[in-house]
């Protein structure tokens, strides 16, 4: 089981991200913003957190640098809108400036869990 | 971050302030002799000093202070290791207070450190920009009896980005008269002298160029500046808009000629207010200015109708737009986020629709809940749309991705003192900034 922080200004993507991953046995904990995101991050930390790309006040990419930047263990999973081209490019600037894995939308609860088990898995792989 | 070593005349007026205003027997800071003296020795030197109060904070959020004491205090001891030099000081007076002395800074390079330190504090604890409500700024002087004068720094809402456009170059146009007696309005006796204008690039999405630059008004107030048609008395005053405006047009000329003469493939926004071109007196004063122009220098620009009310009528629009041509060109017109006016735009020609966030002063969020809707509707009319004022990666994330044609703000990039030749434009560089900033 991972401790996984779930970062979204919408409470539907917020709702639907917490129902798939605790179907899957981890601890989620939300967050509505990055900075609270990662406010929530320093004060008990992660496994694993999914944040959405297109945040108010502090964006995704902006949260996956903080984030990757004081601590380096944390798994990331960026999300955006998917369909229009403009969202995908944001998704490989996640990629580039921090998120270890990227996923547009819609996506399939299988699609997230196949993410969530690999980076927890090589998390896991690396501690011993 | 707190003890000075290398100046000893500094250390101990540090020391002496520290004392006074611990409770070590003398006054509260704002009446602080040791203070007052501190910030004659810097200013002698050539530095400069703030004083930045988090008090608002603490009285407004008891519950939340303790928390956000020692939040604050690794905050800002973060923000020093990555801009102050060898020399400069931050030192905490008191649980609330804290001392930023910058040795050999500008006053405008010290209060932005000053500003972004306070604002930053109270956009991370409380989620907001606008520091009013949570922090203060205060310069300092002493007077000859080594009184401390404290003055509150001008704090306006958009304080920190004023003063971002402080910091860069801006040159002064030369500002004589260039145009046949005949073109001048009235009272163009009495210009006013305070106005100055920056180049602000506008950066095409389509092909990541930034190859228009807007050319705007700016007029100091306080230690930073207002823009556009704030910097007017009365921005209701149609004798008041034509006069600026018709300044911003005959300012262009000089940066337009330059482009031409460089061979540059750049363009010149400009703005042109509803009120102008809607009474008959200005706009036959704004047409006679424009009159003056070569059908080349007309060419390089790119006009934008602001101040357009929600309630026009089509026919009215039609008529303002109709001013313009058929000496103008491109003209696109500014709306409010929430428009329904894309048929009426449409069918009076403008060529694009935009909104400008900066101004509108509406949050984040609400700005991002309404530009979807707001390209849908440009989109279904078959209307161009850009977006002005963009300040924060945030919003520039929301706002690229929405779909807009055009942005252009702070965030996106510096504004510049001339207009250079076409800019490309890398869809991470408010990244790549963003995370050298953060690293160090």
């Amino acid at each position: 089981m991972a401790r996984i922080l779930v970062i979204d200004d919408e409470s539907l993507a917020r709702f639907t991200l917490r129902a798939i991953l605790e179907a899957a046995g981890h601890e989620v904990v939300e967050a509505t913003n990055g900075n609270e995101g990662i406010a929530l991050q320093k004060a008990d930390p992660f496994d694993l957190a999914v944040t959405d790309v297109i945040m108010p006040e502090k964006a995704g990419v902006e949260t996956a640098i903080d984030l990757k930047r004081d601590y380096p263990d944390l798994k990331i999973i960026a999300i955006s809108g998917g369909g229009r081209t403009r969202n995908l490019d944001f998704l490989r600037l996640a990629k580039q400036f921090g998120a270890d894995e990227t996923l547009a939308k819609p996506f399939s609860a299988d699609e997230l869990m196949a993410l969530v088990n690999r980076l927890i898995g090589a998390a896991e792989r690396s501690e011993r | 971050m707190d003890r000075p070593g290398e100046d000893g005349a500094l250390a101990g007026l540090l020391d002496a302030a520290l004392a006074e205003t611990r409770g070590g027997g003398g006054e509260p800071w704002p009446q602080s002799p040791a203070l007052a003296r501190l910030s004659g020795y810097v200013a002698a030197r050539g530095g400069a000093l703030r004083l930045i109060d988090f008090s608002p904070l603490k009285a407004s959020r008891p519950d939340f202070w303790p928390a956000a004491n020692t939040e604050i205090h690794e905050f800002i001891a973060a923000v020093a290791a990555r801009d102050l030099r060898h020399g400069d000081r931050f030192v905490r007076l008191d649980d609330a207070t804290y001392l930023l002395v910058m040795a050999q800074a500008s006053e405008m390079g010290i209060h932005h450190v000053a500003t972004k330190v306070a604002e930053g504090v109270t956009r991370e604890l409380v989620g907001r920009h606008v520091l009013l409500d949570f922090a203060s700024v205060h310069s300092m002087s002493g007077d000859a009896e080594g009184e401390s004068l404290f003055r509150l720094v001008s704090q306006e809402e958009e304080t920190l980005d004023e003063f971002l456009l402080r910091v860069r170059t801006l040159t002064r146009i030369n500002r004589e008269w260039r145009f046949p007696r005949e073109a001048r309005i009235d009272d163009e006796d009495a210009p006013d002298t305070d106005i100055e204008f920056i180049f602000r690039p506008l950066l095409a999405l389509r092909d990541r160029t930034m190859s228009t630059f807007l050319f705007m008004p700016l007029r100091p107030m306080g230690d930073g500046y207002i823009s556009g048609y704030a910097v007017l008395d009365d921005p209701g005053d149609p004798s008041e808009t034509c006069r600026l405006d018709v300044m911003t047009l005959r300012h262009a000329i000089g940066a337009i000629d330059d482009i031409m003469e460089k061979g540059a493939r750049t363009l010149i926004g400009l703005q042109v207010h509803a009120l102008t071109l809607g009474h008959s007196g200005t706009r036959n004063a704004y047409r006679k200015a424009l009159a003056s122009l070569t059908s080349d220098q007309i060419s390089r620009i790119v006009f934008e109708l602001a101040g357009v009310p929600d309630d026009v009528e089509t026919a009215e629009l039609e008529a303002v737009a109709a001013a313009l041509r058929p000496t103008a060109g491109l003209v696109n017109v500014q709306a409010r986020l929430g428009t329904g006016n894309f048929q009426s735009f449409r069918a009076a020609g403008f060529r694009a629709v935009g909104i400008d966030v900066y101004s509108s002063g509406a949050a984040e969020a609400e700005v991002m809940q309404g530009i979807d809707d707001f390209i849908e509707g440009a989109r279904r009319h078959q209307l161009k749309t850009y977006i002005l004022g963009v300040r924060s990666v945030s919003l520039y994330t929301a706002a690229v991705t929405a779909g807009f044609d055009y942005m252009s703000g702070h965030a996106l990039s510096e504004a510049f003192s001339a207009p250079t030749e076409v800019v490309a434009y890398r869809l991470d560089q408010p990244f790549t900034h963003y995370s050298t900033r953060s690293k160090n």
